[in-house]
């Protein structure tokens, strides 16, 4: 089992709901994505203000052994994909658009080891 | 108290920020303060600043509402507030940049006032007040990314401009701070429809309806609150032609200020001729693109480099109002 913290950043409120299917998930809540990949959604924060307005979602993936990371970035993309919401996925240090699958595919192999 | 990844989340996402832009920020700012963290530097300065507005607030607002939301001051230059839920929870946050620039706009003002009354109405005093002006705009313009460097003037001041400064400053921060809370009052944080660009008229009328409701706020205290309006529209509206990319979706500020006057003309007594005549003029400035002149005469040098300009500003009112 590998765990990786990521943070995402979008202009749409809608982040969550359009993630895990729920519009205010509470912290340390769980959601299986796939076989093999857990999400702990672990903070949100909604932003707005003249600096910055958009939502912050930090979560923690837990990815079994052998399970492709093309997973989660699949999951990333798709949920997103469809009301057009911008973001940003933050791995460690590296942000990548969170339409870049092999980016976050990448990403997330070099977090992995 | 807010934990130090948000703080750095919170910062790191903003332009001038620790992690993006001048990382001797926070150095400047504490001035070899103890701080061992982002959380501990957050609460000196949210423990220096908040109390002097609950109660500027309960005094000349007769309101409490400073005190039902949690308040904090992040060590970041940007001049700006904002409201933010975390894990549904409402915060405002308030960047210390928004007092340091507003502090020595106010202070300039003020000085720039006192300066007029000693120099009566000559032509060459009519030509140092410009100066006076061209060069508290480049200051404030320079020292935009980092604030805390801003030169300290208030050894010049008068005790009659002494206690001007803390009125309108005080009330210019609880403006800010009580539109924010408006947001969150009016459920802005809770309906965001989606990118700014898509619906910058939808965005903008959400501004000045949080700007009418901190001015229902404040209750009877309602025309010292437009006086802090006035203070922070007029210097916010330099910061906005100076940081161009955040108004698309924002009002201007010469927009909030007219909308408030709109709103609630009939209930002032105070003639806001002035202020209004005031704003307009820094408005026409800013349409003629009076601060890329601005610019241009700093390209030139003929305003020499900002701690030039902070000696020339220094000597003027020293000769002045010593």
């Amino acid at each position: 089992m590998t765990t990786i913290r990521i943070k995402i950043r979008s202009d749409s409120q809608e982040l969550p709901k359009l993630l895990f299917d729920v519009a205010a998930p509470a912290p340390g809540q769980s959601f299986g994505i796939t076989p093999g990949v857990e999400v702990v959604h672990e903070r949100n924060i909604v932003r707005h203000g003249l600096v910055e307005s958009g939502i912050i979602i930090d979560l923690v993936l837990k990815i079994a052994t052998g399970v492709a990371t093309k997973v989660v970035a699949d999951w990333i993309a798709d949920a997103l994909k469809a009301r057009k919401a911008k973001a940003t996925v933050q791995i460690n240090d590296k942000v990548v658009d969170s339409q870049d699958r092999a980016a976050v595919s990448s990403a997330l192999d070099d977090a992995a080891g | 108290m807010l934990p130090d990844d948000l703080i750095a989340d919170l910062i790191g996402a903003t332009p001038g920020g620790l992690r993006t832009g001048d990382g001797g920020y926070l150095a400047a700012l504490l001035n070899g303060a103890p701080a061992t963290s982002l959380g501990e530097a957050t609460g000196h300065l949210t423990a220096k600043w908040k109390p002097n507005w609950s109660d500027h607030a309960r005094r000349n607002f007769d309101t409490d509402d400073l005190s039902r939301y949690p308040i904090v001051v992040l060590p970041s230059p940007a001049f700006a507030a904002e409201s933010i839920l975390v894990d549904g929870a409402p915060c405002v946050l308030v960047h210390h940049g928004l007092m340091e620039l507003i502090g020595f706009a106010v202070e300039c003002d003020l000085l720039g006032a006192q300066a007029a009354r000693s120099l009566r109405t000559s032509r060459s005093g009519a030509r140092t007040l410009e100066r006076i002006e061209a060069l508290t705009r480049f200051i404030f313009r320079s020292h935009i990314k980092n604030p805390a460097r801003l030169p300290k003037l208030s050894q010049w001041l008068s005790d009659k401009s002494r206690q001007g400064w803390a009125l309108y400053v005080l009330s210019a921060e609880v403006f800010a701070l009580l539109h924010e809370i408006a947001h969150i009052r009016l459920g802005h944080l809770e309906s965001f429809p989606g990118p700014f660009d898509d619906a910058s008229t939808y965005w903008q009328q959400r501004e000045l309806d949080a700007d009418a409701l901190a001015m229902e706020m404040a209750g009877r205290g309602r025309e010292i609150l437009l006086l802090g309006a006035w203070s922070f529209l007029w210097w916010f509206s330099y910061y906005q032609a100076a940081e161009k990319h955040y108004s698309n979706y924002y009002p201007t500020a010469i927009a909030r200020f007219e909308s408030l006057i709109d709103r609630h003309a009939d209930r002032y007594t105070r003639d806001l001729g002035e202020e209004l005549r005031g704003m307009r003029a820094i408005a026409e400035f800013l349409h003629g693109g009076g601060h890329l002149e601005d610019i241009d005469q700093f390209n030139r040098g003929q305003l020499g480099t900002p701690l030039e300009a902070q000696q020339e500003l220094q000597g003027i009112f020293h000769m002045l109002l010593a």
